[in-house]
């Protein structure tokens, strides 16, 4: 069971800044890539992969088999982006590996035969390259990576080749958006060759104000002169715009601004069904309020550990609940727990249903 | 790449194979269309994400016309497969189908560089290259001209100190971490 979500309020871009994410492709040399791979070579190349990775229990890894789990389980990691929703797609003989703290995951036969995946949280890209490197030259010593001097490391799609590398920063730019300053925040990750996405991932909406920002090219740059990219020019750029935007609001549009604060409160604290979309949106606008000061009795960490708390894999995996309207029922209920909200009058008994 | 016939940037690649053996051609629009090959404008909506963008290349590819494709000798996968797929089939497939994949390669990765540019970073601590430092010697050397030559001083640092340090690195000595 993975461990509550964590951040510590002394994080310096916990206002802004809820993930940090390092990914690495690599693929086994001399085996076909997974699309091209029949079942024989896909379970010898997961076998190969899973061994190497059994063989350092330094990495205290827990294993998700998506063949032989209850879905739930999966999707409790894709909710903490320890997994791709391409993972978890029927497919070959695949297998994730994870650590408790979610400070790292490994997928074997996604996209590539390994992707590995280290974490941090506010701030923490450095920590999450590290995470994902330290695992990386573990593996090296024990796995013979597809590789060439021109295009460094070979991977099933030309997007990824080179360093393999994908950092991404999970972003809660609500004072952006209210400004009305997201399409310009896109041109400019535009210029710096950068993607932003929604919140899952390629294709994906941006649910409570959450975008997904990382890098495109991974050919001919460094990793650690990308990661110094991302961290010292562009996101203290971003965080800083992030904040002048908060507080241009607060002090040209404070009514304007408190009033949605107050909104949220009050649906998350009397709301009898809350959907998961609404949920998120709703504790969005209760993030940005205590970050800029407007609400002071909720934990900044407790708004975003709600945010992980709220999704329907975790919901159904701390409740049993599989069902739709049972789901919103048990996640206004755990709002209004966790908020100080009132209790609803106790339920009719079962015959009555 | 140039065309082979006026120098100017080709964008039309031809690639033939009778009997087993390869022969390329490289041209811009207008001699193409001299020599008969088809080529037509990409209109398409600029992309921002590099796989789609990949995948709208392939859709509407008009850049390339590619009359017998090449196969990777390896899994078999053709660049007709590549298109689809936007999936190589295994490593050897960027030897086998260089020649129509580089240009998507340069588009997503580096759109404003001329030519590829060659991997920088980590590399399987069992991959020894002679070759390697000293190329990457003479690239730096190269930025660090153009840097200095740009006046972008920040820049020009951070490369000598890259100079440095691999000049470091590659002197025998048992010091070295």
């Amino acid at each position: 069971m993975i461990l509550p979500f964590e951040q510590h309020e002394d994080d310096a871009l916990l206002d802004v800044v809820l993930i940090s994410r390092a990914r690495l492709a690599r693929n086994i040399s001399g085996e076909p890539f997974v699309n091209r791979a029949n079942r024989e070579e896909q379970i010898r190349i997961r076998d190969s992969i899973a061994s190497a990775l059994r063989g350092l229990p330094e990495l205290g890894l827990h294993w998700f088999d998506p063949e032989n789990a209850p879905s739930a389980e999966g999707q409790v990691l894709l909710e903490r982006h320890l997994v791709s929703p391409k993972f978890l797609e029927p497919g070959p003989h695949r297998l994730a590996g994870y650590r408790e703290d979610a400070r790292l995951s490994v997928m074997i036969n996604e996209e590539d035969h390994l992707r590995i995946q280290g974490y941090g949280l506010a701030g923490g890209l450095s920590l999450a390259w590290a995470n994902a490197k330290g695992c990386e030259r573990l593996l090296d010593e024990h796995l013979s990576f597809a590789f060439n001097e021109q295009l460094g490391y070979l991977t099933a799609c030309p997007t990824n080749v080179g360093t393999g590398i994908r950092l991404s920063l999970m972003l809660h730019l609500p004072g952006i958006s209210l400004i009305g300053g997201m399409d310009r925040m896109q041109h400019a990750a535009d210029d710096l060759n950068l993607e932003m996405r929604g919140t899952s991932g390629e294709g994906s909406e941006a649910i409570g104000h959450l975008h997904q920002i990382s890098n495109r090219r991974t050919l001919g740059v460094d990793e650690e002169d990308l990661l110094r990219f991302l961290e010292e020019d562009f996101l203290s750029r971003v965080v800083r715009e992030e904040r002048r935007a908060r507080d241009t609001l607060l002090s040209t549009r404070r009514e304007f601004l408190d009033d949605r604060v107050q909104r949220a409160l009050a649906m998350l604290r009397h709301a009898r069904l809350l959907g998961e979309r609404e949920a998120l949106d709703l504790l969005s606008e209760l993030r940005l309020g205590i970050a800029v000061g407007l609400l002071t009795g909720v934990p900044l960490e407790t708004a975003s550990q709600l945010m992980q708390r709220v999704r329907s894999g975790h919901l159904t995996r701390a409740t049993g609940c599989t069902e739709e309207e049972p789901l919103r029922i048990q996640r206004a209920d755990l709002v209004r727990r966790e908020l100080g909200g009132d209790t609803p009058p106790s339920p009719p008994p079962p015959d009555s249903m | 790449m140039q065309c082979d016939e006026c120098g100017k940037p080709a964008n039309v690649h031809e690639i033939r194979v009778e009997n087993g053996m390869k022969t390329e051609r490289h041209l811009c629009s207008e001699c193409a269309a001299q020599a008969g090959l088809t080529a037509q404008e990409a209109h398409v909506d600029a992309p921002t994400n590099p796989v789609e963008m990949i995948k709208q290349v392939l859709a509407a590819g008009p850049e390339m016309e590619v009359r017998a494709a090449p196969e990777c000798p390896t899994c078999g996968s053709t660049f007709a497969r590549f298109r689809k797929m936007a999936l190589l089939g295994c490593p050897d497939c960027y030897q086998a189908l260089e020649v129509p994949l580089q240009p998507l390669i340069l588009r997503s990765q580096a759109a404003e560089a001329r030519e590829l540019p060659e991997h920088e970073g980590l590399h399987p601590s069992s991959f020894k290259s002679a070759s390697q430092p000293t190329k990457t010697l003479i690239r730096l050397e190269r930025e660090l001209q153009g840097a200095i030559h740009a006046e972008q001083y920040e820049r020009a640092a951070d490369l000598r100190d890259k100079i440095r340090k691999l000049h470091e690195s590659s002197e025998p000595s048992d010091q070295a971490e």
